[in-house]
């Protein structure tokens, strides 16, 4: 199947997106007390 | 641990997607079931797996049976329902009354609130009035776990349909693009995020590492805020799971905070439990309530089945007065809302855009204090 330029923008719109997301989830498991509990029902 | 946090939940669950995508001979709801049961077993508790399959086969014994008898003895049948209907009932009030007041370190409650029999008991009820009332098709024991117990909304729901469940084994097979796989691993990472930087990370900042206490009216609009994000966040991965699984899971939020009313709060706010309650609680209530009482009460109707409904996810949040009467006084909320709507359709000049916009201005303000207020009313003791 041959790629649009629609589908390669968004495929690489998606992994900056997946990439700073982590990195920022990392950044703050290592320097947080939070503990990630749920606490629902 | 928690789940999130635990390597093997994750490796579990991407050879999962795998399994579900590979073109296999076996249905796709048994294949669900069969990798839901081992997922719990190694990632949680293999107790916990045993207790799935012993609840799912009680539970498609009961149905089947009806199946088998309902044609030829109709005592036998009611038997059938009542005993497939009055066992989870009484577990589920035996967890909730541990979780409300008892001890709640023993075994049965640790392996029941592993597997958020809450929302599992509602999942029951759902089988039980499609399988029973509306003749649907009884899915095979290890598919009916599946559905009972789906391992990736096994946190904090969605509630699946069961409805849309059956419908796996219908479509026809197609392998995962890698768009759908980019926008899937989006929506886990997004959920992710909005958990762990957006909730948590928000929580550690005001809060602290202490526990979140509800003192004023500006830490009740936090909470809110918070559990929006946490809640919000493990629905969000849920549904990105489910997506890439190939597994029918129900949006849960859509931006609750823009609600014009309490009434269009739930319908953005848990969504699937709103959409439960109406499939199974509001509709059938109100329609035995009609053919009883007459279609001239229909407004009475209306009024005590909202009562009543509300006054159920009540108690179905936490057993407690508390919850009772924030159930209560939602439904009765909703009640005014809709009379107060049927008057003011009626009026001319409701029609003018700038009056419309002001309502609906005023509508998002009020429904964010009566909701902060409510849940404001039921967290207080919780968090004391």
């Amino acid at each position: 199947m041959k790629w649009q330029k629609r589908e390669w923008l968004l495929v690489c719109g998606i992994v900056v997106d997946v990439t700073l997301k982590l990195f920022l989830i990392a950044a703050l498991i290592d320097n947080s007390g939070a503990d990630f509990v749920y606490r629902g029902f | 641990m928690d789940v999130l946090l635990n390597p093997t939940f994750w490796l579990l669950a991407t050879a999962c997607i795998i399994a579900m995508r590979a073109p296999m001979p076996w249905p796709q709801t048994t294949r669900f079931g069969v990798l839901s049961l081992v997922v719990i077993g190694v990632a949680f508790d293999w107790r916990a797996s045993l207790l799935m399959l012993a609840i799912g086969l009680a539970v498609w014994l009961g149905l089947h049976r009806i199946g088998e008898t309902g044609a030829a003895s109709s005592g036998g049948t009611s038997l059938c329902l009542l005993a497939v209907l009055f066992a989870p009932s009484g577990v589920f009030v035996l967890y909730k009354l541990v979780q409300t007041n008892g001890d709640a370190s023993g075994l049965p409650y640790m392996l029941l609130a592993t597997l958020s029999f809450s929302y599992v008991f509602l999942r029951i009820i759902e089988v039980i009035r499609v399988v029973s009332a509306s003749r649907v098709r009884l899915l095979r024991p290890l598919a009916l776990v599946g559905y009972l117990f789906p391992f990736h909304m096994l946190i904090s729901g969605p509630l699946n349909v069961y409805a849309h469940h059956l419908k796996m084994d219908d479509e026809e097979w197609k392998p995962l693009t890698l768009v759908e796989a980019a926008k899937g691993v989006w929506l886990v990472v997004t959920g992710l995020f909005l958990k762990v930087v957006l909730a948590e990370g928000g929580r550690t900042f005001i809060w602290g590492t202490e526990a979140i206490a509800v003192e004023s009216w500006t830490d009740a609009a936090m909470v809110h805020a918070y559990v929006l994000f946490d809640f919000g966040g493990y629905s969000v991965m849920a549904f990105g799971l489910g997506r890439l699984l190939g597994v029918p899971t129900p949006l849960n939020f859509r931006r609750p905070f823009l609600a014009g009313s309490v009434s269009e709060y739930w319908r953005r706010w848990h969504i699937s439990l709103g959409d439960w309650v109406r499939r199974n609680l509001f509709t059938p209530l109100q329609v035995r309530l009609v053919r009883r009482l007459g279609s001239q009460h229909a407004v009475t109707v209306g009024v005590l089945s909202l009562v009543v409904c509300f006054a159920g996810v009540g108690v179905w949040h936490r057993f407690n007065s508390r919850y009772l009467v924030w159930g209560i006084g939602i439904g009765a909320l909703m009640a005014l809302e809709k009379m107060a709507a049927s008057v003011w359709m009626r009026q001319s000049w409701s029609r003018q855009k700038s009056l419309q916009w002001a309502v609906r201005v005023v509508g998002v303000a009020y429904t964010f204090f009566v909701m902060t207020a409510g849940w404001m009313y039921v967290w207080e003791e919780s968090t004391q």
